[in-house]
């Protein structure tokens, strides 16, 4: 051990002594410093001419499953999923562009996304013979046009996600615009940045007629930077879901991220609610960040059953809070395994989920991942009720494999 | 006793014509390459060698309003990263990666650029009045060059390094960097010989950092990592407000 401790303080003194011969060694004979060239200017459009790319991308997960109901009951479950996903992305010149990303899946009801410790896709059925893949779907498709300066404009199925929790993320007023259609416009005033986003999202907003213009939500955000502080206002409307407003606050104090955010609902039978989250992360360590650490507090008015296409009256205000602390560490980098750990915890009911998680990225395109996973709480309580594990198991190991393989093609500019 | 005030107060008076003195001294070194008064925007050639890896090249454009504590960085080359880019909007910065999906990363100014061995706060513009104090000065030659050499301590939590040590030149450039951990470690040095001016001024022809920490031992000798960069294609003309949002990243990404 000592003789470790003397090589490693050898070693990182010996790179240090080397480090500086190195850089003296660059003044031996420096070039005289002289006016700047200025001719050229770097562009503001990297994609300024036609051009047209197309990928394509598989991703193969395999899960092994294997733990305890409440009741003792031992449940294991092999899962398995399997994307092939591919797209165009073409541009006509640096005003237009049309991008289309789509995909088959196994199982068929598989989720786009696919995490380490809510996997929900259904397990095997061992009983099918042949596999049975999704008809096409479509992840995005969406077509971007540039106003000069002035704006940007997305027309289609795209993605977005507002709100500052990471862990508790009430402030997300356009939720669930990846499962419809949008129309989004981004635009500078001055220091103040503002996006208008009108979506169509039927199933979203709980709209059987779809097709009148109040089936329409609609969602505004501006965000104004100090060199201090952040603060930002948005606010969403549907006629059938009511009104949401929320603003946030972000700032650095002792070296940590800190933000506080709240947000007010009015549902149409006048329901009124008020949700509050606050959080920071901090990381610690010079070059290795020996702990990286994600905090969270939220005041909920969602209920239980809160959900964003109604305001829940199930306010319980001070008596609904939560909390949940996230970390990992590069200490094992050098091994290419990452721990992580999370806890969420509802101080409400006394339930929560603990999960402890081990990712190894050492093979090219392929993630080895474990996870400890346990649910804690009476059989009533929030996180027994609403289990992410849909076998309700509430001690769990999983295993995972995931092969990633993406590639491009271009026929350069044209 | 009298005598004793009268030492104290000298001292006192004497140690606070020197923070001020060297406060000055720091905010001319920020004044030569911040761009308060313009927008500033410049094409980046980066060059990382990582011993038995071999060599990564990387292009990048940079924008900048410094009086608005803003950036962008836009990767144009590899081709596989082009349309990746960081946004740094106040104490927010933001990486917009393609892979495995189009989504927006929080990441830090602390942490390392494209796995190089630059940091994210090594293109913002320099706050060294405001994030360090002087704590001893001496006088060094660095080649050609007459240097006075400042070593400086954080004054807050919000800096990159907690210690660094700067060489600089009669014009007030600094010549050469040295970035230490809290403990005293040696983390990087830099290295910037000869500087171009521009508009009054004055901008690294080329910056060469050695890490000191990450390398490899080649035939019984470490070898450090090194990122070396040039920036060119300076201009500072203004930009449109618009670049410094997130959409101009998911616009140019690919």
């Amino acid at each position: 051990m000592r003789l470790f401790v003397v090589a490693l303080v050898w070693a990182l003194g010996a790179a240090s002594v080397w480090a500086q011969d190195s850089a003296d060694s660059l003044f031996t004979n420096p070039e005289p410093d002289s006016q700047a060239d200025t001719t050229q200017k770097v562009t503001l459009d990297p994609f300024n001419g036609r051009s047209i790319n197309f990928f394509e991308t598989l991703d193969v997960q395999g899960y092994y499953i294997s733990g305890y109901r409440q009741d003792g009951t031992l449940v294991s479950t092999p899962v398995d999923a399997l994307n092939f996903g591919f797209g165009t992305d073409m541009r006509l010149d640096r005003t237009a562009r049309a991008y289309a990303s789509l995909y088959i899946s196994y199982p068929t009801q598989n989720s786009t996304n696919t995490y380490l410790y809510n996997p929900y896709q259904p397990s095997i059925n061992l009983t099918n013979s042949t596999l049975s893949f999704s008809e096409i779907l479509v992840k995005e498709l969406f077509l971007d046009y540039s106003l000069g300066d002035a704006a940007i404009f997305r027309l289609g199925r795209q993605t977005l996600s507002w709100g500052q929790g990471k862990i508790f993320n009430p402030g997300n007023l356009v939720q669930g615009i990846e499962n419809g259609i949008a129309a989004k416009m981004a635009a500078a005033l001055g220091p103040v940045n503002m996006t208008l986003v009108t979506i169509k999202n039927d199933s979203q907003y709980n709209i059987n007629n779809g097709v009148s213009l109040d089936s329409l939500g609609d969602a505004l955000l501006l965000e104004y930077s100090a060199s201090q502080f952040s603060l930002g206002a948005s606010g969403f409307y549907n006629s059938h879901v009511g009104g949401k407003a929320d603003g946030y606050f972000k700032t650095s104090v002792l070296g940590a991220d800190v933000f506080a955010e709240v947000l007010w609902e009015h549902g149409t039978a006048a329901q009124m609610s008020t949700t509050g989250v606050a959080g920071f992360f901090r990381d610690f360590g010079d070059d290795t960040k020996w702990l990286k650490m994600q905090a969270e507090w939220l005041v909920s008015g969602e209920g239980s059953t809160g959900s964003f296409a109604a305001v829940s009256d199930q306010n319980l205000g001070f008596s609904d809070q939560s909390v949940g602390v996230a970390a990992s560490t590069e200490l094992l980098n050098f091994m290419s395994v990452k721990p992580q750990v999370a806890w969420l915890h509802s101080l409400g009911d006394g339930s929560g989920q603990v999960i402890f998680g081990l990712v190894s990225t050492a093979l090219p395109h392929i993630d080895l991942s474990l996870a400890l996973t346990t649910v804690y709480g009476t059989p009533t309580s929030r996180y027994i009720l609403h289990n992410p594990d849909t076998e309700n198991r509430v001690w769990s190991l999983t295993l995972k494999a995931s092969f990633n393989f993406d590639i491009k093609s271009s026929d350069g500019k044209s | 006793m009298r005598f004793i005030f009268l030492v104290c107060g000298i001292l006192l008076a004497g140690s606070a014509f020197a923070d001020t003195d060297y406060k000055k001294l720091l905010q001319k070194i920020d004044s030569q390459v911040s761009f308060l008064d313009s927008d500033f925007s410049a094409e980046i050639v980066m060059r990382t060698t990582k011993p038995g890896e071999g060599v990564s090249e990387r292009t990048v454009g940079l924008f900048r309003r410094d009086r608005e504590e803003k950036y962008v960085m836009l990767l144009l080359k590899p081709d596989n990263d082009k349309g990746k880019g960081y946004l740094k909007i106040g104490n927010n910065l933001w990486l917009y990666e393609t892979v495995p999906t189009r989504h927006f990363t929080v990441t830090s100014a602390k942490d390392r650029f494209q796995n190089s061995n630059a940091r994210n706060s090594d293109f913002t513009r320099s706050t060294l009045a405001e994030d360090y104090s002087v704590v001893s000065e001496s006088k060094e030659k660095l080649g050609p060059f007459d240097t006075t050499v400042l070593n400086l301590e954080a004054i807050h939590d919000d800096v990159t390094f907690a210690k660094t040590k700067l060489w600089i030149t009669s014009d007030n450039l600094v010549r050469k960097k040295e970035d230490y951990s809290l403990s005293g470690q040696l983390l990087r040095t830099s290295a910037m010989p000869s500087y171009q001016e521009f508009k009054g001024r004055f901008i690294p022809k080329k910056v060469t950092i050695i890490d000191a920490l990450m390398g490899k031992t080649l035939n019984g000798v470490f070898k450090n990592e090194v990122t070396e960069y040039t920036m060119g294609k300076l201009s500072t003309d203004p930009l449109p407000s618009l670049i410094f949002t997130q959409t101009y990243l998911e616009k140019n990404s690919q």
